[in-house]
C-alpha cells in the first residue's frame, strides 16, 4: 500500500541500506587512506589493489579452485560432524543410561581445542583430505552434540504429556513432538558449527595443504604478496558471511511454524 | 448442524474407593463415583483439594494408590482408550499446522473427518496455519477438535475456559455444550468457577481435602439456564457449602470477621 516517498517506504529503503553502510565507508576510507599515502602499500594494500590480485587470481592462480576445495572441505566436515553429534545428543538425551556412559568422557573431549590435534592428525592421516575434514568433525560434533541434547531435554514437559493422553509413543513421539521440539537448539547448534568449522578449515590448510584458500594465504604469506594475503582474509570473512545465510535459510526451511521475531537471525 | 457423522456414545466412569497420595501427602481418599454415560458432571472445590488429580487419573497420568478406577461402554467392557483430555492450555504443536495438530495420536489420520471436526469448531479456514497465528480462545478450540477427533467416550476439560477473556469464555463454553449435546460423551469439566459450574453440567460434585463432599443435582432446562434465578440459587448454595466445608475445617473459628469476609468472596466467585 505504500506509494514512492511515504514515510514507510522510505523506511524499508533505508532498513536496506544502512546494513552496507559500514563495511562501505570503511572500504572508501581505506581507498582515500592509501591513496593519499597514509597507509603503505607494503603495510595495507589498497581495496583496489586487492580486487586487483583478486581478478589476477581468478585468471591465472586458479582463486576458484581453492575456493571451492576449502568449501567442500568444511561442507563435508559438518555434515559428518553434524550428524554423529545429532545423533551422540539423541541418545544422551532420551536415555537417562547413555547420558551417565557417555556425557563424561564427550564433555572432556570437548575440552580439548580441536586445534590442538593438527599435529597428531597429521602423524595420522598424513597431509591429505581426510586429516583436514577430520579436524573439522572434531570441532563440529560438539556444539551440536550439545544443543541437541539440551534441545531434547527442554522440549515442554506438558506436549509430552499431551502426547501421552493421545497415545503417540516410540517413534511416532520422536518424530511429532521431540525431535521437531529440540530442532531451534539444535540449529543453534549448527549455526555455531558453520562458523566454527570455516574457522578451524582455513587454519589446518595454512599448517599443511597443496589446496584451499589456507594453502594461498600461506603461500602469498611466503612469498610476500601483501595484496593476494589480504584478499584471503576478506574472502574469508565474505564466506563466513554466506554461512551465515546458510544457517538462516535452513532456519526458515526447517522452522517455518516459528515466527520471525522468534528466529535468531536478525531479517 | 454441520455433523461430523458419529453414533458416538458416552462410557460410564466408575471410581471404586479409590485413594491416592503422593507421597504421604494423601490427595484424594475413599472417592466413590458413579457417572452414567452421556452424563455431563462438574466438578469444583478451592485449589489443592484434589479435583484437577481425579482427572489426570481418568487420562491415565496418574495412577490410582488404592482402590479401583473404571471407564465402561454400554457392553461393559475397557473403553479408557476412548478419554480425551482438554488441558487448561491448549497444548498444541506449534511446528505442526492446525489440521495435523486434530489428526495428531490417529493410527491413520483421516483428514475429511478433521476438516469437519474443524469445521464444527468454526475453524476450516485456518486447517493450514500454525497454531502461532491463533488467538488463545482460537487455539483451545483447536484442542477441542483434537478431543473430537476420535469420536470420545469420555471428554476430559481441565479448566479449559481458564485462561479465556470474559467473552471468548462465554463462546468456548457454549460450543462445549452444544458439541457435547451432538455427540451425547460423558464430560467431566473440573472448574473453579462455580457459575460455570451449574451453566454447563447436569451434576456438579464438590470436592473437599479430597473427598467428595456433596452432589448437586441442577435440574434446570438447559434452554433456560443463562440468567436462570434458580440456577443463581444452586449456584449459591453450592458456594455456601464451598465455604461451610473449609470454615468447618479451620477448627474453632467462629468469630464474624472470616463470615463477612465468606459473603464478598462468594459475591466474586458467582460473578452474580
Amino acid at each position: 500500500m505504500t506509494t514512492p516517498g511515504s514515510p514507510s517506504s522510505r523506511r524499508v529503503a533505508l532498513r536496506g541500506v544502512l546494513p552496507w553502510l559500514a563495511p562501505l565507508g570503511t572500504v572508501l576510507l581505506w581507498q582515500l587512506a592509501s591513496r593519499l599515502g597514509w597507509l603503505p602499500g607494503r603495510l595495507l594494500p589498497a581495496p583496489l589493489a586487492i580486487l586487483g590480485a583478486g581478478i589476477e587470481g581468478l585468471r591465472h592462480q586458479h582463486l576458484l579452485l581453492h575456493l571451492a576445495v576449502s568449501c567442500g572441505r568444511a561442507l563435508a566436515g559438518t555434515v559428518i560432524g553434524t550428524s554423529i553429534g545429532l545423533m551422540l545428543g539423541l541418545l544422551t538425551g532420551l536415555s537417562r543410561p547413555m547420558q551417565l556412559v557417555l556425557d563424561g568422557p564427550l564433555q572432556m573431549m570437548r575440552a580439548v581445542p580441536a586445534l590442538a590435534l593438527v599435529p597428531l592428525v597429521i602423524l595420522w592421516f598424513g597431509l591429505g583430505e581426510t586429516a583436514k575434514i577430520f579436524i573439522v568433525v572434531i570441532t563440529v560434533v560438539f556444539p551440536v552434540y550439545l544443543n541437541t541434547f539440551h534441545g531434547v531435554r527442554s522440549v515442554d514437559p506438558q506436549l509430552l504429556e499431551m502426547a501421552r493422553v493421545y497415545d503417540l509413543r516410540g517413534i511416532a513421539l520422536y518424530r511429532h513432538v521431540i525431535l521437531p521440539g529440540a530442532m531451534p537448539s539444535v540449529l543453534v547448534g549448527l549455526r555455531f558449527a558453520l562458523g566454527m568449522s570455516w574457522l578451524v578449515i582455513i587454519v589446518a590448510e595454512t599448517l599443511g595443504a597443496s589446496s584451499g584458500l589456507g594453502y594461498l594465504a600461506a603461500t602469498a604469506r611466503e612469498f610476500m604478496q601483501m595484496d593476494t594475503l589480504v584478499l584471503t582474509i576478506v574472502l574469508w570473512a565474505l564466506l563466513g558471511k554466506a554461512a551465515d545465510l546458510l544457517a538462516r535459510r535452513l532456519e526458515r526451511w526447517l522452522l517455518p511454524w516459528q515466527p520471525a521475531a522468534q528466529r535468531l537471525s536478525v531479517e | 448442524m454441520s455433523g461430523i457423522g458419529t453414533t458416538s456414545c458416552g462410557a460410564s466412569v466408575h471410581f471404586e474407593r479409590l485413594d491416592k497420595s503422593f507421597g504421604d501427602r494423601h490427595v484424594l481418599r475413599d472417592i466413590e463415583l458413579q457417572i452414567e454415560p452421556g452424563q455431563f458432571v462438574a466438578i469444583v472445590g478451592r485449589s489443592g483439594s484434589g479435583k484437577s488429580t481425579l482427572l489426570r487419573l481418568l487420562c491415565g497420568l496418574e495412577e490410582p494408590s488404592a482402590g479401583a478406577l473404571r471407564v465402561l461402554n454400554a457392553s461393559g467392557s475397557d473403553a479408557r482408550s476412548g478419554v480425551r483430555v482438554v488441558f487448561q492450555e491448549p497444548r498444541l504443536l506449534p511446528w505442526k499446522t492446525i489440521i495435523d495438530n486434530v489428526c495428531i495420536g490417529g493410527k491413520r489420520p483421516d483428514r475429511e473427518r478433521a476438516r469437519r471436526v474443524l469445521a464444527a469448531v468454526g475453524l476450516t479456514d485456518r486447517a493450514n496455519e500454525y497454531p502461532g497465528v491463533l488467538s488463545g480462545g482460537q487455539r483451545q478450540r483447536v484442542a477441542l477438535a483434537r478431543a473430537l477427533m476420535h469420536e470420545p467416550s469420555v471428554m476430559l476439560l481441565d479448566e479449559p475456559f481458564g485462561a479465556l477473556d470474559a467473552l471468548t469464555r462465554i463462546e468456548a463454553q457454549r460450543l462445549v455444550e452444544q458439541l457435547w449435546l451432538e455427540h451425547r460423551f460423558t464430560a467431566l469439566l473440573v472448574t473453579h468457577d462455580v457459575s460455570e459450574a451449574v451453566l454447563l453440567a447436569d451434576r456438579v460434585l464438590l470436592i473437599d481435602e479430597g473427598r467428595i463432599a456433596e452432589s448437586f443435582e441442577v435440574n434446570v432446562p438447559r434452554a433456560e439456564r443463562r440468567g436462570s434465578p434458580e440456577l443463581a440459587k444452586i449456584a449459591a448454595a453450592v458456594l455456601d457449602r464451598i465455604f461451610d466445608a473449609s470454615s468447618a475445617n479451620a477448627a474453632g473459628s467462629s468469630t464474624n470477621a472470616p463470615a463477612q469476609l465468606s459473603i464478598s468472596d462468594k459475591a466474586a466467585v458467582a460473578g452474580v
